[in-house]
């Protein structure tokens, strides 16, 4: 031990008697040779810095060896880096920068995992951040669309929807975001998706996505739907800066969908289907000579329906205009940076607020985050951060209150008024709106802090500890006076329904790391790892719901003295789990050109039982890169290729609860006869296993001429084990039961590619684009070969060798003419009628639900002062089925159809080439047909391409500003919009989410941009 | 370091539940846990109610489609009605052998615990044979009709497992055992939402009565009479009202609303009012909650009284009931009725109760069958609204079932007693996951089923 001490001190003494003063001056200036006041000077990885002063003169000194990288920079300008050899002085000349202030200063890494030697062996795609802050877009997540292939995300509903991120498609059966999203990982620290959601795009430096077993395994069982890394801005060195931007624009109703019909022939629909409670039959000749065939005022009656019709007629609501609306959109973001050598800050403050297309929906989101750094001498750093958010999302639509079906319902002779409507009987207009409220709240609250240690050359120390805390209300509120509870039975006393939950989830995670990597003979670099983590997650939860609350929004208004069904409720849950880990990992690297890597790390569980409870996660990759050989090096034409391989295993816990292993109790509401219940939760299984994922990748990387970039990946996932909640004989008592029940593959490729066309210091034009494909595949079941997942199904959802996103229904072939249902095409090529019991054998595969090709497209364009940028995204190759809830038949006739519907549906036999069907409730074997399964004519393609971002921005020149303004560094306006336009042969409202309330809306902003 | 691993454990037991095996060890959390039995209990009343005869359809029936489609016994809202009951029941089941699994583990420190779980095994073990017989009243053709063909799946574990129908006689004989089982259990509860002994033995007699075994319906029927008194039938009302009353033998404790799907709008009226052909004497004490007089399509109307009549009167009910003396009653009389030695004594038995309800007693003259029909039409009156006339029709075989248009004024179809609708589809939640199990006669198949 003594030994040790004294070979470590002479190791620190030696370093310090190398260490002496340099000193280099110089000046810093533009092109035109006007001085760069402020611009700055900082030995790379170290803290000597210098800021240039108002004739552009610098100078720096400290102790720095030889061979060190010196960098100049400044805002607005392309940084320059020398390497030092000695040099006195040295007068540097910076380029105008097209790209947005880069980080100045670069500490230690802010994620402790992020190591070096990964990049190298696994598939980590970084997000072009820039563009996602020039999309005018309240959701983080959605405005992610489109930017790596591989990652897809689609919006599934209204504003402020939960999005379905994905990395590589579904690795689970079970389809919910909990058991398929990936990991969050903000700066080292393990995230919630709702703490995600909500990030200010403005205060992230780069987003990372791990997408192979080599990538993730550092992560452990957490990380097998893959992981996105997320690292902030910092601080720098240098006078304080301040950059505020600023969006305001419009949201306006986005795509119609499907037109709905003007009341003439709405009227003449409700003719024809003949439903006495519609006027259009109602009031029709038809009605009239029907039911009073022999009154002798016939014709009197007949010609007074008629004028009563014809007032209709002269009625044309277009409820898609009267109940949808545009809204605005603003954004404001404002950051401060800047620091010494030894302490460098970031604070950062947003506000955005996003309007819906309908009344009552909107999101709104304000953040504040600060980082500090604070160099620990020569020993290391240490990085804080904490960062507090709002954000709140309002809606109109609940369980028994939905607006956006109205757009669909109401009659165009019916009006916004208080008259009694034909489609809601009893209710006007004014009935059904303001019915109900909802309102989401997320407070979020994070601390994190990360030490860094390096108290040998090439042995790292690092140690992150952080802390998420979200607090997650939800509010929802019937007034007295709306209609369900004026007309409910309910006495007056009672009325006014108020519920409110809060959920406050506290993640704790800590990571400890030690990584030591060296150089030997110059050129085997070994890298040597450990790591220790430990994750915490605890969420509680408490709701009320209370009654007789009248039109007041508030819990102080819950009138606590009902009884019966209508007296206060209180509710609860609370749950703790942790997790603990252990992993190793080893890298070598020769001649910078063979890569090798590995890992392993053993994770244990609270949640499953203790014999259970360890899984582990391991990985091991190799990556090629000739053209480090000495032939290639200098090589033009092929400037970088790369290739890498790479195998891993993980098992996955997500989605297993303590109560799915052991049979588990809990205290229910109510009582009975005085005593409290004690409820089962849940039919056990107590063979559950975790999931286990293999995943095998082999990608290529290819640079042309530097401006070509090529990847390609390929990929093939394999999950074992795959747990599912299936159906098991309800004389269980149950309907469902987990089990493990097989093997599941997603398996696919992605290319990228990213041409700088044009780049003179005039011009430069890049195009992007990216591409992938996701084919998912059940490759065994290990009970059964084919799982029927609900009752009615003809066709199993999971069979082997079939994929399992597939929508299925027979192939139809029209309208018979005799019948008004449809003719189906058999498995022997025969017709069979919609009247006739269906077979397995004549369903067929009508389309994948989720599209297994998506992708990107971007382009880049600068004309001197001048950028355009435009970003697309598409989708191919999946299907839809439509809503067709606006077909009406007999039953549903008080409601607005289809425009065309009166033409193009089977009223009477012999009505030919019709696409509608039978009104009448005729023949219940084909109405059950019809709603169970989906036929080729139901069904759209859901392929679109989406104009997803344009953004042109002007940028003030430097020297205009120098010389005009010269507190201002950097300003730039700009025009920009997200979500402009969708281009698709899908008929219905939206081919993304497939519900009619869900398209994304359009959003037009001015932006304006100026850093102090 | 040291001290953040040891802080680190992984025995993390559940914050707001109980786990296995520490869940159920005493008397007070078994008693928890049968309450949540009890709670599970499905409550069908209203359902079975508008199939059987006790209603006609009233000028509101156009507003509610799914229940006119039912009452026209529309085979997709029988097979609607079918899912639902077979699943509601066999969740009951399930829980009560949850419970009866973890008996032996249940600890019994003294005199009081001891009696208290057996009180909890016999209405634990009632209980499931309840859920038993409704469903195998409802799923299997009458006993009747052919004793072997197939009844219900006779689950006795929790869990996994692909069981095939037993035969009508098996479950019967299932039921009889498991209540010979606990028969002798003194079980006296307070409350009349708990299972009593006296529950038992009315049990039994509706099985025996169920399996035409009449000698046998009567003795179980006049052992629950003997406690009976004249006060019990004069009080009749109080089985409407929210407190105990000891005329009632078992009722299923409730809260919340009840019955509600009757009614329309508070102001407009009920999709469906008493059928016309059931009326009751002028100073029959039944007639003022039975019936519950309403302007509805500009008349008077009668109206269901009853539950529904509290929902009018924004009265709450506590109790759901199910057995009651003047239900065993019904059951002697019946019983005695068929045994052709017995006439008379059904005849004193049922009149004894008319007279105190002061309704027309039965004439001398009405013999044989006829006194068998007059003893069930008296049934169905004093039941109006509870569910049973769907049983006692199907048990019966007897006469058919008119669907009856608005107001009762005509009919709309008539439902034969060979009608396979009577025996209700096995819901394909069983079907389609279990090879061993058969569908009913007359319901669609599943056609790839293996």
């Amino acid at each position: 031990m003594k030994q040790f001490f004294t070979l470590l001190f002479c190791l620190l003494f030696s370093l310090i008697a190398e260490a002496q003063i340099r000193q280099i001056k110089g000046t810093i200036c533009d092109k035109d040779n006007q001085p760069l006041t402020g611009a700055a000077v900082q030995v790379k990885n170290t803290s000597y810095g210098a800021i240039a002063d108002i004739n552009g003169e610098y100078t720096l000194s400290g102790n720095w060896s030889k061979g060190s990288v010196i960098e100049f920079s400044f805002i607005g300008m392309k940084p320059k880096q020398v390497t030092y050899t000695g040099q006195k002085l040295l007068n540097i000349i910076l380029e105008e920068d097209i790209n947005l202030i880069d980080e100045v200063v670069v500490t230690a890494k802010a994620n402790i995992n992020e190591i070096d030697i990964r990049a190298k062996a696994g598939v980590v795609q970084a997000i072009d951040v820039k563009r996602i802050t020039s999309k005018p877009m309240i959701d983080m997540g959605l405005a992610l669309q489109g930017s790596v292939p591989g990652l897809t995300i689609s919006n599934t509903g209204d504003l402020g929807s939960d999005p379905r991120i994905r990395i590589r498609g579904n690795s689970s059966l079970r389809k919910s975001n909990s058991t398929n999203e990936p990991l969050y990982v903000m700066d080292g620290q393990v995230i919630s998706p709702e703490t995600f959601y909500n990030l200010n795009p403005a205060d992230i430096k780069d987003i990372k996505v791990l997408k192979d077993a080599a990538s993730c395994a550092l992560y452990g069982i957490k990380a097998a739907n893959g992981v996105l890394e997320i690292t902030s801005h910092r601080g720098s060195s240098g006078k304080p800066t301040i950059t505020y931007s600023m969006d305001m624009g419009v949201t306006t109703r986005g795509r119609r969908g499907v037109d709905m019909m003007e009341s003439a022939e709405k009227l003449e629909l409700e003719r024809l289907l003949q439903n006495p409670a519609t006027p259009g039959y109602r009031y029709s000749a038809d009605y009239y000579q029907k039911y009073y065939p022999d009154a002798p005022n016939l014709n009197e009656m007949i010609e007074a329906g008629e004028v009563k019709l014809d007032s209709l007629r002269n009625i044309n609501t277009d409820w898609f205009k009267e109940l949808l609306r545009t809204n605005l959109y603003q954004k404001h973001n404002v950051n401060i940076r800047g620091g010494n050598e030894l302490t460098t800050y970031y604070l950062s403050a947003n506000y955005t607020k996003q309007g819906g297309r309908l009344p009552g929906n909107d999101k709104q989101r304000m953040g504040m985050r600060l980082n500090m750094d604070q160099k620990l001498g020569r020993a290391g750093y240490l990085m804080l951060s904490i960062n507090g958010g709002y954000a709140r999302t309002d809606t109109p639509n609940g369980t028994n209150s939905d607006p956006t079906s109205l757009i669909y319902n109401l009659n165009p002779y019916e009006q916004a008024n208080h008259t009694e409507l034909v489609s809601y009987p009893g209710r006007s207009y004014f009935d059904l709106m303001n019915q109900y409220s909802e309102q989401g709240s997320v407070k979020d609250a994070g601390a994190s802090a990360t030490i860094t240690l390096n108290p040998l050359p090439g042995l790292d120390l690092a140690a992150v500890v952080g802390l998420d805390f979200l607090l997650s209300e939800n509010q929802e509120f019937t007034p007295s006076t709306s209609y369900s509870e004026t007309t409910g039975g309910v006495p007056e006393i009672e009325r006014g329904i108020y519920k409110k939950s809060k959920n406050v989830n506290t993640n704790i995670s800590s990571n400890v790391r030690v990584n030591y990597s060296r150089v030997f003979k110059g050129r085997h670099e070994i890298t040597l790892g450990a790591n220790m983590d430990y994750y915490q997650s605890i969420s509680d939860n408490v709701g009320i719901t209370g009654y007789g609350v009248g039109t007041i929004n508030s819990s102080s208004a819950i009138n606590q003295s009902l009884s019966g069904n209508r007296k206060p409720e209180v509710h609860g849950q609370k749950d703790k789990n942790a997790q603990i880990g252990f992993g190793g990992l080893i890298g070598y690297t020769l001649d910078n050109i063979y890569d090798f890597y590995g890992t392993y790390k053993a994770d244990g569980s609270s949640i499953l039982p203790t014999g259970k409870r360890w899984n582990n996660a391991w990985a091991v990759s190799a990556g090629w890169t000739p053209t480090h050989y000495d032939f290639l090096e200098s090589n033009r034409i092929l400037t970088n290729l790369n290739l890498k391989l790479s195998y891993g295993y993980t098992a996955n816990l997500s989605g297993v609860t303590v109560a799915s292993t052991v049979a588990s109790f809990a205290f229910s509401n109510g009582s009975y006869e005085n005593q409290r219940p004690l409820d089962f939760i849940m039919l056990y299984n107590k063979d559950l296993k975790p999931e286990q994922t293999k995943s095998v990748d082999a990608g290529i990387s290819i640079s042309l001429f530097n401006r070509i970039d090529l990847n390609f990946n390929w990929y093939n996932r394999r999950t074992e084990q795959a747990l599912l909640d299936v159906p098991i004989p309800s004389s269980t008592g149950f309907t469902s039961l987990q089990r493990n029940i097989g093997v599941l593959q997603n398996k696919g490729y992605e290319l990228s590619v990213n041409a700088k066309v044009i780049d003179n210091p005039n011009w430069t034009f890049i195009l992007g684009g990216n591409f992938s494909y996701n084919n998912n595949k059940v490759l065994n079941l290990y009970y059964t070969d084919k799982i029927f997942m609900t009752n009615q199904s003809l066709r199993p959802e999971y069979e082997v060798g079939k994929s399992y996103d597939m929508l299925y229904g027979p192939h139809s072939l029209g309208i018979n003419p005799l019948t008004g249902y449809p003719v189906f095409r058999a498995a022997d090529g025969s017709e069979k009628q919609a009247s006739e019991v269906l077979e397995a054998s004549d369903i067929v595969a009508l389309g994948h639900l989720t599209p297994p090709y998506t992708g990107g497209l971007n382009l880049s364009l600068r004309y001197k002062s001048f950028d355009f940028n435009m970003d697309m995204y598409y989708v191919k190759g999946g299907v839809q089925p439509f809503n067709y809830s606006y077909v009406r038949n007999q039953d549903k006739a008080k409601f607005n159809a289809v425009a065309g519907q009166a033409d193009k549906m089977w009223f009477k036999p012999g009505d030919e080439n019709k696409a509608y069907g039978n009104p009448f409730y005729t023949n219940s074997i084909a109405e059950e047909n019809l709603t169970l399964y989906p036929n080729s004519q139901t069904v759209g393609k859901s392929d679109y391409l989406k104009l997803s971002m344009i953004s042109l921005r002007y940028r003030l020149s430097p020297r205009f500003l120098r010389e005009h303004l010269p507190f201002v560094k950097y300003a730039s306006i700009a025009l920009q919009g997200s979500n402009l336009f969708t281009w698709t042969a899908y008929s219905e409202s939206d081919p993304e989410s497939g519900t009619l309330a869900g398209s994304q809306q359009p959003v037009y902003t001015i932006n304006l941009n100026v850093t102090f | 370091m040291i001290g953040l691993l040891t802080a680190c454990s992984l025995d993390i037991p559940p914050a707001d539940q109980y786990s296995d095996p520490y869940a159920i060890t005493d008397v007070t959390s078994a008693r928890s846990f049968l309450t949540s039995a009890y709670m599970l209990y499905p409550h069908y009343e209203f359902e079975l109610s508008v199939l059987g005869n006790d209603f006609c359809q009233t000028s509101l029936i156009n507003y509610n489609v799914d229940v006119k489609n039912l009452y026209l016994w529309r085979e997709d809202k029988i097979i609607e009605t079918a899912e639902s009951l077979w699943l509601s029941y066999y969740n009951t089941i399930a829980n009560c052998d949850i419970l009866l699994e973890r008996m032996d583990n249940v600890n019994t420190t003294s005199e009081d615990d001891k009696q208290q779980k057996n009180a909890i095994y016999a209405e634990v073990k009632t209980l499931r044979a309840m859920c038993y017989f409704n469903l195998l009243r409802l799923f299997a053709p009458p006993y009747a009709k052919n004793p072997e063909a197939d009844g219900v799946i006779l689950k006795t574990i929790v869990g996994l497992e692909f069981l095939p129908r037993s035969s009508v006689r098996t479950c019967t004989d299932f039921i009889r055992n498991e209540l010979r089982d606990v028969e002798s259990i003194t079980n006296t509860p307070k409350a009349n939402g708990w299972i009593s002994q006296q529950a038992v033995f009315y049990l039994q007699a509706e099985v025996e009565l169920y399996a035409g075994n009449y000698k046998k319906a009567a003795m179980y029927a006049e052992k629950v009479l003997k406690k009976a008194h004249v006060s019990m039938y004069q009080d009749n009302e109080k089985l409407w009202q929210k407190e105990q009353f000891n005329g009632r033998i078992f009722a299923f404790y409730h809260s919340g609303g009840y019955y509600t799907e009757l009614q329309y709008r508070e102001k407009e009226g009920d999709y469906f009012a008493v059928n016309p052909h059931l009326s009751f004497h002028e100073k029959d004490n039944r007639k003022a909650y039975t019936i519950y007089l309403f302007p509805q399509d500009q008349k008077e109307r009668a109206l269901f009284g009853k539950y529904n009549k509290n929902n009018k009167e924004g009265n709450e009910t506590t109790y759901i009931n199910v057995m009651r003396y003047s239900g065993a009653v019904f059951i002697a009389a019946e019983a005695n009725s068929r045994i052709a030695a017995n006439e008379e004594k059904a005849r004193e038995q049922i009149n004894t109760y008319l007279n105190a309800c002061g309704a027309q007693p039965i004439d001398n003259s009405v013999k044989g069958k006829a006194l068998t029909d007059s003893i069930l039409k008296e049934k169905q009156k004093e039941f109006i609204g509870e569910g049973l006339n769907f049983y006692d029709l199907k048990r019966t075989q007897s006469t058919s079932l008119d669907r009856l248009n608005v107001w009762g004024n005509g009919i709309a179809a008539t439902i034969q007693p060979t009608d396979f609708r009577w025996t209700f589809p096995i819901p394909e939640s069983e079907y389609r996951y279990n090879e061993h199990i058969n569908q009913n006669e007359g319901w669609p198949k599943i056609p790839n089923k293996k």
